[in-house]
């Protein structure tokens, strides 16, 4: 009277066995001889996303495999690298920001591609690093729904003094989030603490990544939300809904560029070079805006071009200034500007 | 007899294990000197709110979670209405926090379904923001309540009709019936669930991160996180969970081991429809608090339903903005979403079983020690060591030191995939375990208070008695557990996030993925599915539940 449970439970062992082995297995064996390992975050990689697109074009040109390991975001990559140091398997990092350079800088080794290749670069900031090379950039900016912010901010000034509910995300934890401490900064220099304090009042929650934030604010919960000034692209594109809107601020926007570099690790140091210089080639580059919803690094010169959208996102920031930070600056000064966004929201 | 505590002592040795390093690493920050100048003004913050969250989230969990079993009592005569509250209830408490997040957003959110029922009705919004300390306590209660609701109703189908009766008999006004026949029954249950309440809310992380609504709200699981992501203070990360581990083992010391010393009675693992108790019930409870619990437990049932609904009409509606409204849910055919599904259920089986397969050796060596000496401590502590890590260590934190362990050893360079599959395995079997085992205990406890000279006297193989008494007496517990196990681990992210590989995908992940994509319409779709498919395992499990009962009875 008490078989169906055992035999139950024998079944489900022997399938669930059965579909873990099979499934498990035939990936490694599969495998080819020559594989370029890169590290990066979850959604570069992802189904859509811009390294899943990429993967077959590179694959196909170097007769190699290309394996993507994920991280969560950014944040987490950085502390991996931290924690192997020299046992890293990673031949290359993908996803980084400008924000982190100089703290992930010793991981990697100079990429070799010549000091002419910045040159070619369409960036708003001058590009002169020789370790990391960016693969694409936008601004961060708060995002809005047109028909129901009817006078959106034009100013960070107008914006603290507004009675509009914001979504942020935690700067401990996420790259906007991180964008957005730093922006303030850059603004509001030693006044930082008491633009938080005026700015918190208006914030209905702080999540720990962009996802949540922006879930939170498609469900209505926020009338802007921490994002970047492509988002509206992707709901034109994608879901030709053109009400989304990204205010911009007299102050200016503040930059991220995401990187990539060549690991100290690297076991294949010809190929990793191989696949930086595809990563910025035109063959890679018109396909970042619509699978990563980020700005090209290579201009219309250089036969990239993104749909409209993102060249009228471009044309209107030219009246508005770029800003950006030393990732030196950045790194020695995080701890200290955090505690001061901590403090000012006790 | 003395091999039921070299087995039980195996079976703690995770727990010691992690308990070991924490004081290890304790002391030696404390010889270097570090611990003062961790301590400062945002320290005391932290821990003081942690306690502060934890405290109220508790003391909401027992208060909304007896009135909703005061309410169930109240509808206990109705078996097919009670089968479903029953499964909806143990649902809520495996939920991914990030559906309750949402569910709650959905319910009482900005937009949410009471205020825009408010605005409609009365032009006025209830909730302003729901962000807070509210929020945090709200989400907990909402995890919480559920599994007090449910533990309680088990304790009144052991108490019976007869006290009932008597209390009507002597015309007993409701609060005279809850002082003198029920509280005195479910006292010494709700101390060991307030023990397990109170720990799960000191270790939360997801919750406290979206509801929180901002640095205010920094609990301590959270600086831990902050210690190993922003600072990579590995040695201030240390301090700070062990703090943790300390806070937790306090707190079930106090709280724990004095439910612990009481055996339960046998109890019926699932509450059976009962009419006269359910009639009793009706006559003797005010109608004030009848009304109040089928409030809480409205909500309550109202929050998966909602995150339902909002994913079907967030397809329906990309599916009406591409043109066809069958489109809107072509994600459902999609490979990776049937990959996600098939990986989501391996490793969720495989979890509830490593659980089980754990829990059961567990109880049974703890069981012998009890009979063996009846009041020792030792097999009681011993049980406590084993669980209480596992509760007061985040699974982030957990999944971080297996992955620190592994990830630079031949096997994983070898065979990546299957490394980081039995970690995940390992993972999520051991973060269900302190459930599970709230599922077996008392009813494995009972059955050798009852027994014990028996079994002693038939002189059974541990084998034939395993067969022939105890799996028949826990067999519905047995499966309830596998089902909350399963569902556990099907919905954890952080583990999965932490060794993410691309190729192990599980469902609430994919979720979590889509919509950092901007896929904002489809994740809800995928969070919808899930709750579906969360439902149907535990209506699954609990008709085979329902099937062996029954046959026993005919068979009786």
């Amino acid at each position: 009277m008490f078989l169906p449970l055992s035999r139950l439970v024998t079944i489900v062992f022997l399938v669930v066995s059965a579909l873990a082995l099979t499934t498990l297995s035939s990936e490694r064996l599969l495998a080819q001889e020559r594989t370029l390992t890169v590290y990066t975050y979850e959604s570069f990689a992802a189904d859509g996303g811009l390294g899943a697109a990429l993967r077959p074009l590179y694959e196909e040109r170097c007769g190699c495999s290309l394996e993507f390991r994920t991280f969560e975001d950014a944040g987490t990559l950085l502390n991996t690298l931290k924690i192997e140091r020299n046992q890293s398997t990673a031949d290359l990092v993908v996803g980084l920001d400008n924000n982190m350079s100089a703290e992930a800088k010793r991981f990697f080794r100079p990429h070799g591609l010549g000091r002419n290749y910045n040159r070619l670069f369409d960036l708003p900031v001058p590009w002169t690093d020789s370790t990391f090379v960016p693969f694409d950039f936008g601004w961060f900016a708060f995002v809005y729904d047109k028909t129901k912010v009817l006078s959106p901010p034009q100013s960070f000034a107008e914006l603290l003094a507004s009675p509009l509910r914001l979504v942020i995300q935690d700067p401990r934890t996420s790259s906007p989030g991180l964008g957005l401490l730093l922006w303030v900064r850059k603004v509001y220099g030693n006044n930082a603490a008491e633009a938080w304090k005026a700015l918190f009042p208006k914030v209905v929650t702080t999540t720990k990544g962009w996802s949540e934030a922006y879930g939170l604010f498609l469900q209505g919960e926020a009338d802007m939300v921490l994002s970047y000034t492509t988002s509206p692209a992707y709901h034109a594109i994608v879901e030709n809904d053109n009400n989304y809107r990204a205010a911009l601020f007299a102050e200016g926007q503040f930059v991220q560029i995401e990187l990539a570099a060549i690991a100290k690790t690297t076991k294949h140091p010809a190929l990793a070079k191989d696949f930086l210089r595809f990563l910025v080639s035109p063959a890679a580059q018109n396909l970042v805006a619509t699978h990563n919803w980020m700005f090209p690094i290579l201009g219309k010169d250089q036969n990239v071009l993104p749909p409209d959208i993102f060249e009228n996102i471009r044309r209107r920031m030219a009246n508005v200034p770029t800003l950006s930070m030393p990732s030196g600056t950045v790194l020695q000064n995080r701890r200290a500007w955090i505690a001061e966004w901590r403090n000012a929201g006790f | 007899m003395r091999a039921w505590w070299i087995c039980s002592l195996v079976m703690a040795i995770p727990g010691i294990a992690i308990l070991v390093s924490f004081v290890a690493g304790t002391l030696y920050l404390v010889d270097a000197g570090a611990p003062e100048q961790y301590i400062d003004r945002y320290f005391w913050h932290v821990t003081l709110f942690t306690l502060k969250q934890a405290t109220f989230s508790t003391f909401a969990s027992l208060v909304v979670g007896v009135s909703v079993a005061l309410s169930l009592l109240c509808r206990i005569g109705k078996p097919k209405i009670l089968r479903i509250l029953l499964d909806v209830l143990v649902l809520c408490f495996v939920l991914p926090p990030i559906v309750v997040v949402f569910g709650i957003v959905d319910l009482l959110g900005y937009n949410g379904l009471v205020n825009t029922l408010s605005l409609y009705l009365f032009s006025v919004r209830v909730f302003e923001g729901i962000y807070g300390i509210s929020g945090i306590v709200t989400a907990h209660v909402f995890y919480n309540a559920p599994l007090v609701a449910y533990v309680c109703l088990q304790r009144f189908q052991a108490l019976g009709r007869s006290p009932l009766q008597l209390a009507a008999n002597l015309q007993f006004s409701g609060g005279k019936t809850l002082r003198h026949v029920l509280w005195p029954c479910l006292k010494p249950a709700l101390a060991s669930v307030t023990a397990v309440i109170f720990t799960l809310c000191l270790t939360s992380f997801t919750v406290v991160l979206m509801l929180g609504g901002g640095p205010r709200a920094t609990t301590l699981p959270l600086a831990v996180f902050e210690a190993v992501r922003v600072d990579f203070e590995p040695a201030r990360a240390v301090f700070l969970s062990s703090l943790q581990v300390l806070l937790s083992l306090t707190a079930f010391f106090l709280l724990a081991p004095k439910a612990w010393q009481r055996i339960l009675p046998a109890e019926r693992a699932d509450p059976q429809p009962s009419h006269a108790l359910a009639s009793l019930a009706r006559q003797l409870l005010p109608r004030s608090i009848r009304l109040l619990g089928d409030l809480a437990t409205l909500a309550i049932l109202l929050l998966p339903l909602l995150v339902v609904a909002t994913g079907i009409v967030q397809g329906v509606a990309r599916g009406v903005s591409q043109g066809k409204m069958f489109k809107g849910f072509a994600i459902m055919t999609e490979p990776v979403f049937l990959d996600a599904l098939l990986a989501s259920l391996v490793l969720g089986a495989c979890s509830a079983l490593v659980c089980c397969v754990v829990a059961v050796p567990m109880l049974w060596s703890l069981r012998e020690g009890m009979v063996a000496k009846k009041h020792s401590l030792l097999p009681k502590l011993l049980l406590v060591l084993a669980t209480c890590p596992l509760l007061a260590v985040p699974p982030v934190v957990l999944a971080a030191a297996l992955f620190l362990l592994l990830h630079t050893t031949a096997l994983y360079r070898a065979f990546p995939l299957p490394t980081v599959f039995f970690c995940l395995v390992a993972v999520n079997g051991m973060l269900a375990l302190p459930i599970v085992l709230r599922f077996f205990a008392d009813s494995f406890f009972a059955l050798a208070r009852d027994s014990a000279h028996l079994w002693d006297d038939l002189k059974l193989s541990p084998w034939r008695r395993w067969r022939k008494i105890d799996m028949p007496a826990v067999a519905k517990n047995f499966k309830a557990g596998l089902a909350c196990a399963f569902c556990i681990s099907l919905g954890d992210l952080s583990a999965v996030a932490l060794f993410g590989r691309h190729e192990l995908t599980t469902l609430p992940y994919l979720a979590y993925l889509l919509m950092g994509r901007y896929r904002w319409q489809e994740a809800s779709l995928c969070v919808a599915l899930l709750v579906l498919l969360y439902f149907l395992i535990f209506r699954l499990f609990s008709q085979k539940i329902q099937g062996v009962t029954s046959k026993r009875r005919r068979h009786a």
